[in-house]
């Protein structure tokens, strides 16, 4: 089993070494292909979302800060415009890369926005203490790519309900912030 | 920027995890370009999202990948791309002009371009297009001082951003860079506060259906 950690990383985004790099494509690859495949892509569309993925990884590599996210979420952002670029066909997707956006502001709010692998750990235990209703939904549109609509339409629940289940779960999410803080 | 109204919790975690339609991620983008407290939720979002990709069981690549991987990084220039050099970019821009950067791509980097349409008297409004979205629409609109809208539910989701002057509804008062996000249950009658004018952007995912018979006549023809 490989595994990746911030050393491993601040190591890469030094000095981009294409054998060290293949260890990071071995880890990855199989599990972007698989969260596209997940979200309903074909085996051959979900590899070739892998592979730009995985160059954007590689060309960006030194742009990845530990101090606004982990390095999965990291990943998992690139992944998800890469394969909403490709759907939805636009020259340039919607999606603000929030690593690459300065807040135009001097608000003390923007103090909280540090964070580390600490809070990957605490969200990992806060989504496996999900109601099971809220996890659910949770799952359904972060691997499955559902819309709020569709998720609504495959539980048979009304949108409101699935949008509540999303708030709760955002309460308890951002008692994250708060254990880390 | 300190914003007052902000998109409901479960918009940002669809927005992160890629289930919102183009047009309300474009506002939503714009919205957290100047929000840090919804950039925060944002990121705890996608820190959800790492730990879905960490959690989940690879698939087995083919067996070209890997080679094919390699030969593609060796033939990059990663030299070209750095982040100081877009940042510095979007800064610079954004200190000059008014339009948050997420939407120079739809209506550009200043309002004055604008070529408006007229809508009804007050009212103007610019279409924006966007390619292969068919379930959602986006348009510009140029509110005068003092205009109300007429008494309105939806058809589906409505999403307004503000992009300069301010409005007010029965929902609470809003300003440059804030969102007012409604689903189709609310009713209401958005009203422009202040001496100018406003302008946001609306994301629909259908016709207003308003209270009054003769705006509905009105709307039969132009669509808003």
């Amino acid at each position: 089993m490989i595994q990746i950690d911030l050393t491993f990383v601040k190591k890469l985004q030094i000095k981009k070494n294409p054998k060290d790099f293949s260890l990071l494509f071995q880890l990855y690859g199989p599990k972007i292909k698989a969260l596209m495949i997940r979200g309903g892509s074909d085996y051959a569309f979900a590899e070739d979302i892998m592979h730009d993925t995985m160059l954007t990884v590689w060309k960006k590599i030194d742009l990845y800060n530990p101090s606004k996210g982990s390095f999965s979420s990291w990943i998992y952002t690139i992944a998800r415009n890469k394969r909403i670029d490709v759907l939805r066909k636009k020259s340039s997707q919607p999606y603000v890369d929030i690593n690459e956006v300065e807040i135009m502001s001097n608000d003390p709010d923007s103090e909280k926005l540090m964070l580390d692998s600490q809070l990957a750990g605490n969200v990992k235990k806060i989504i496996r203490q999900l109601p099971e209703k809220q996890k659910i939904i949770i799952e359904m549109a972060f691997n499955e790519d559902l819309t709020q609509k569709e998720i609504a339409k495959r539980l048979e629940i009304p949108i409101g309900t699935v949008k509540s289940r999303m708030r709760l779960a955002y309460i308890k999410l951002k008692e994250c912030f708060k254990e880390y803080q | 920027m300190k914003l007052s109204q902000h998109p409901d919790p479960a918009s940002l975690l669809s927005y992160s995890s890629g289930g919102l339609s183009t047009p309300f991620s474009i506002l939503i983008s714009a919205h957290i370009s100047l929000c840090s407290k919804c950039t925060e939720k944002v990121r705890l979002y996608n820190e959800v999202g790492g730990v879905l990709v960490e959690d989940i069981a690879g698939i087995t690549l083919s067996q070209e990948a890997l080679s094919k991987f390699m030969d593609s990084i060796e033939n990059e220039n990663s030299d070209e791309l750095t982040i100081g050099r877009v940042n510095t970019d979007v800064k610079q821009e954004n200190e000059m002009i008014e339009i948050p950067f997420p939407l120079y791509k739809y209506i550009g980097s200043s309002l004055e371009k604008i070529k408006w349409k007229y809508l009804a008297p007050g009212i103007k409004k610019f279409t924006i297009l966007i390619e292969g979205e068919k379930d959602a629409y986006l348009s510009l609109l140029h509110i005068a001082p003092g205009k109300k809208i007429p008494q309105h539910t939806h058809t589906g989701e409505e999403m307004t951003f503000v992009v300069s002057g301010s409005f007010e509804d029965k929902t609470g008062a809003y300003s440059i860079g804030d969102i007012a996000d409604h689903d189709q249950e609310i009713e209401h009658q958005p009203t422009v506060s202040g001496k100018q004018p406003c302008v946001c952007i609306v994301a629909t995912e259908g016709p207003m259906v308003f209270k009054s018979f003769f705006a509905n006549v009105f709307q039969s023809f132009y669509r808003i």
